[in-house]
């Protein structure tokens, strides 16, 4: 009992990782642009795309591939935040919110003329035979997962509590206007911040998609969840959305197992309803959250 | 002056009617014969769905170049579903109003079917059902079912086909895992109710959404239970991700999978051969025995053209029901007298054909019975246990 109990409690603190990171770069660009990105799905497939054509067709180191897929969807952010979102800033939220729905529906078509629309192995170089621990099996591939994620978010943790650039977001976030004045430069500080969340999600892919597999549409769900978790933890908290995170893959995990896998979907929601009714502004229920 | 201003107007009304209608005798004979066809072709089950379309094209490539329908064209408007419910009603209405299309094939999965059912009936235009396998949509108790031919098996027969061979299956206490739609729900009632009759049970179900990719929570629980037997329903990809995470966790238990859209090749490519060993598929159609489709000339043709086209070889198992739905409706257009709706509707459900699917023709509630095949994956290789033909189906339903 207690083992399958905790098997379930790793399986969905794995999962929740991926979710955590996504959710991470949601908060992010919402807190700081007021952007509700409707593509940011499409930024996670991107990155799974990425890896399996740079690894699995090219023949690229694994790892040195999934560092280039994240920076590679890195690079995608900034243009899509110079190209399509600098000219609409300033416009109502659901303008450049509709402009990310469009940009959602052309990646997803894209993805499905250029890798067609059957799902692709990643084939990592990690053994599919599992450890076992006692009672509880866990493969590689998912300790690398979690460990990969847990290390990107605190390398984020650190980027915006340490850097320059980090603290011109935060600054930004605060007030913008004032943080013109004091000569930040406001649309680097855009720029960069849609550039880093697309990255992270992009990172979610590269890690999500080696677990399971790669398909055009595999944004839909990742969306979702990661909308939840951003509600969950509050809009734009960022300690919020990794504890949303990890708590969203856990309740999955446990409701799946102990309540009903049919609805296994509905439970995150209605852990959020809950949350939503009990802590209306998110888990911690700051004002000031980018901390 | 006035004559002549007269008959000016009447050739130039003429020349308008003859434009708006189209009714040029010769132009009628070119005008192509279009037919309505809906399928995901994007959202998880996508693959799937792109598999259809292309046995479909090989199929319409096959009558264009035999010279069309009665000398006409046949032409496919193909709609994309999204894998959703709602959508296929929209693509249907869309089909029946503004295409003003015959006959509709589609929609794979069954709760796809069954939501543009009632719509398709209140226009009295057939569907050709090519792969859902939910029980409802035969029944003559849902509504729309009577606009319904459908060539693809019901979850009870191949329940029914696979029943003779099941107990050399060997499971006792089984785990159940089926995606959460009408097609995995029927499916779990129909094989449910053939192992209670060879003394197994199935102790756990567990259902899945559509576009779920981790069943640790599902198999952790069959492991923890301790079953000797695990039944799956759902797609190629998820089955192939399913055997791979029983594999992870160390679960180890004879496996069935249903539904015909999973078989040896496609779970060896998808979930590694380690994982795909031993596993048991119930398929309608293998691509490597031509002498036991229906039409063995065709079958040969259609796996020759799919493998020249470059078309994945995973998908041809799958592709095999568009082929025939294709063909079965170029033979009813060309028997029907007219291509109007309802002729064309009766002239599918009083076809007879050779298929790669085995004997099709319909029973009074618009189902066709088809082969079914018991494979598995030995030795990483496509292997046959058993075969229940056609032909075998309809003298037992013939006999009850």
């Amino acid at each position: 009992m207690i083992a399958e109990l905790v098997q379930h409690v790793v399986n969905g603190l794995v999962i929740g990782g991926g979710y955590a990171l996504m959710g991470i770069g949601l908060t992010l660009i919402f807190g700081i642009m007021r952007v509700v990105n409707f593509a940011h799905g499409e930024f996670y497939m991107l990155g799974a795309f990425l890896l399996f054509t740079l690894f699995g067709t090219l023949g690229i180191d694994f790892f040195l591939a999934a560092a280039v897929a994240i920076v590679a969807v890195g690079v995608a952010g900034a243009v899509v935040e110079r190209v399509v979102l600098r000219p609409l800033r300033g416009q109502a939220i659901e303008i450049p919110m509709l402009a990310m729905v469009a940009l959602s529906v052309i990646l997803q078509n894209a993805a499905i003329l250029l890798w067609d629309p059957s799902p692709k192995t990643i084939r990592h170089p990690f053994s599919p035979i599992p450890i076992v621990l006692g009672p509880i099996h866990i493969v590689a591939i998912r300790i690398f997962a979690g460990v990969a994620a847990v290390a990107l978010i605190i390398g984020s943790h650190l980027f915006i509590r340490k850097t320059r650039l980090g603290k011109a977001m935060r600054a930004t976030f605060q007030d913008g206007e004032m943080a013109r004045l004091v000569g930040v430069d406001v649309d680097r500080v855009y720029t960069a911040t849609f550039s880093f969340g697309a990255a992270l999600a992009g990172a979610s892919g590269v890690l999500l998609g080696s677990v399971f597999w790669v398909y055009p549409a595999m944004g839909d769900q990742a969306a979702m969840k990661s909308f939840a978790v951003v509600i969950m933890g509050g809009l734009g908290d960022f300690l919020g959305a990794i504890v949303g995170g990890l708590l969203l893959g856990v309740a999955e995990s446990l409701g799946a197992a102990y309540v009903s896998s049919g609805y296994k979907d509905a439970i995150g929601f209605v852990v959020i309803i809950l949350l939503l009714l009990f802590r209306p502004a998110g888990l911690f229920g700051r004002r000031d959250r980018l901390r | 002056m006035k004559i002549g201003k007269s008959v000016a107007k009447a050739l130039a009304l003429l020349t308008v009617c003859l434009a708006i209608g189209g009714v040029w005798p010769t132009e009628a004979q070119q005008e192509p014969l279009r037919v309505g066809m809906i399928e995901p072709l994007s959202g998880p089950i996508a693959a799937a769905g792109s598999y259809i379309v292309n046995g479909a094209k090989i199929a319409l490539d096959r009558v264009n170049a035999k010279g069309g329908v009665k000398g006409r064209k046949l032409e496919l408007i193909i709609e994309d579903n999204k894998s959703d419910p709602a959508e296929t009603r929209n693509a249907a209405e869309k089909l029946i109003v503004r295409d003003k299309v015959p006959v509709i094939i589609g929609a794979w999965g069954s709760s796809m079917t069954l939501a543009m059912m009632p719509l398709a009936a209140q226009h009295n235009v057939g569907l050709v059902v090519e792969t859902s396998s939910s029980v409802k949509i035969t029944d003559p108790k849902t509504p729309g079912s009577k606009v319904v031919s459908r060539i693809s098996p019901t979850s009870e027969l191949e329940a029914l086909g696979v029943e003779p061979l099941l107990p050399q299956l060997g499971m006792k206490k089984v785990g159940y895992i089926a995606v959460n739609t009408d097609w995995g729900r029927g499916a779990v009632v129909a094989f449910g109710d053939v192992l209670k009759k060879q003394g197994g049970n199935v102790e756990l179900v567990e259902y899945v959404g559509q576009a779920d990719t981790d069943f640790y929570s599902q198999l952790t629980k069959f492991k923890a239970a301790g079953v000797d037997g695990v039944i799956i329903t759902d797609d190629a990809p998820k089955t192939a991700k399913m055997l791979q995470q029983m594999k992870e966790l160390g679960l180890k238990a004879k496996v069935l999978v249903t539904g015909g859209s999973a078989w040896p090749d496609s779970i060896v490519q998808l979930a590694g051969a380690p994982a795909a060993e031993g596993v048991m598929f119930i398929s309608f159609y293998n691509p490597y025995d031509h002498a036991l489709a229906g039409d063995p000339e065709g079958s040969r043709a259609y796996v020759d053209e799919w493998k020249k086209r470059g078309l994945p070889w995973i998908g041809v198992v799958e592709g095999m029901r568009g082929f025939d739905a294709v063909n079965l409706v170029a033979q009813a257009l060309g028997s029907a007298g007219d291509a109007t709706p309802a002729k064309v509707h009766d002239a599918v459900r009083a076809a007879e054909m050779k298929g790669l699917y085995g004997l099709i023709k319909f029973d009074k509630n618009g189902q066709s019975f088809c082969n079914i095949i018991l494979t598995q994956v030995k030795d990483g290789k496509y292997a046959v246990v058993g075969v229940t033909p056609s032909a075998k189906l309809w003298n037992a339903a013939a006999a009850k």
